[in-house]
């Protein structure tokens, strides 16, 4: 192999941090690392804390531990991006179950856990989207009351309270 | 196995490119086709022209080509015990400034196993490492107030406690 390489002073006028500022090849570092290491790097600054929030990384991470290819799915991962990332079923279902394993002296993850990991992801995903329906219709409820008393006695509402009215009416709009 | 005339022609071929200081390397086709960037661009244009690459440094396309040229001859002769030697020996005693452009150089030009290589030993170096010694490691300042801190590792808290199984804190009671 021929090649003309010319001997250039090296690169030692480097900014400092050049790690820290880019978040794309923080990404492609973070995961080759464990979930735990990847944890505590989102504390170290605000570019880290940004590329350990990745989904492209937890992705990765999550097929990793799990011995069969059941993220590789194009289908399930559109439902898990859908039911809230992969970073949330990692941190809130697949870490503890995990825990559990270890503390039971289980080797590693296997098909059931990932399963029932799943299914609570899923329990999760609906619970939290009843309780924002609730939520929703619990504020819905009180500015439609609002409005009938509005409505029914005007004259009686101070200005505050038609204030406070109108500005609930915009924020269920927003 | 009569040799098949691409393969012949691949062994003479020789790709010129051009970085950021105008010198021309010039490296065997087979090493070239190492680098995805590159196999996509000299599929439409052929191998007589030259293919620039303003963004990289000399230094830098040395180490790549370097890389490339020894995995292409390894490939079915060396062990993979041996390559795995020689990956480390290569990226010894390289500097963060260096082991960065190398990254940087590796996702332009689209070579996966040299950019998997460089990540994985700079993931090694902040694996298992606390926030401040990851911070030292890749000389980062820590730009996040100490609220935004604390709130960060109190949403990360799993990953700073203990292994272990927790003890059930409250009650859970079934409705119904």
């Amino acid at each position: 192999m021929e090649s003309k390489v010319q001997k250039v002073a090296g690169n030692s006028h480097a900014s400092h941090a050049i790690f820290g500022n880019n978040v794309d090849i923080l990404e492609e570092i973070l995961k080759h690392l464990d979930a735990k290491s990847v944890g505590i790097v989102s504390c170290v600054s605000k570019g880290c804390q940004q590329a350990a929030e990745s989904e492209y990384v937890w992705k990765i991470i999550c097929t990793h531990i799990c011995p069969s290819s059941v993220f590789e799915t194009e289908r399930l991962q559109s439902r898990v991006a859908t039911m809230g990332g992969f970073k949330r079923l990692y941190t809130n279902f697949l870490h503890p179950l995990r825990s559990y394993s270890h503390h039971k002296h289980c080797s590693s993850l296997n098909e059931d856990v990932i399963r029932l990991s799943l299914s609570l992801f899923s329990v999760d995903y609906y619970e939290r989207r009843l309780e924002s329906l609730r939520t929703r219709n619990a504020s819905n409820f009180k500015i439609h009351s609002g409005i009938t008393a509005i409505d029914q006695s005007p004259d009686s509402c101070t200005d505050i309270v038609q204030k406070s009215m109108k500005e609930n009416r915009r924020a269920c709009f927003i | 196995m009569a040799e098949d005339p691409t393969a012949a022609m691949a062994k003479e071929c020789k790709v010129r490119l051009k970085i950021s200081d105008d010198t021309i390397f010039e490296v065997e086709y087979a090493v070239a086709m190492q680098s995805q960037m590159l196999k996509n661009a000299l599929s439409d244009t052929g191998t007589d022209g030259t293919v620039p690459l303003h963004n990289i440094s000399s230094e830098i396309m040395a180490k790549v080509v370097e890389y490339c040229a020894y995995h292409v001859n390894a490939a079915n002769t060396i062990s993979e015990k041996d390559v795995k030697i020689w990956d480390q020996e290569f990226l010894k005693d390289l500097d963060q400034a260096t082991l960065f452009n190398l990254i940087m150089a590796t996702q332009y030009m689209v070579i996966h196993n040299l950019q998997d290589l460089i990540c994985q030993t700079v993931a090694d170096r902040i694996k298992d490492k606390s926030a401040e010694e990851v911070r030292e490691i890749f000389n980062i300042q820590n730009d996040l107030t100490p609220e935004e801190e604390e709130e960060i590792r109190h949403e990360n808290q799993w990953a700073f406690e203990e292994e272990g199984w927790p003890e059930i804190q409250e009650e859970v009671r079934l409705e119904g």
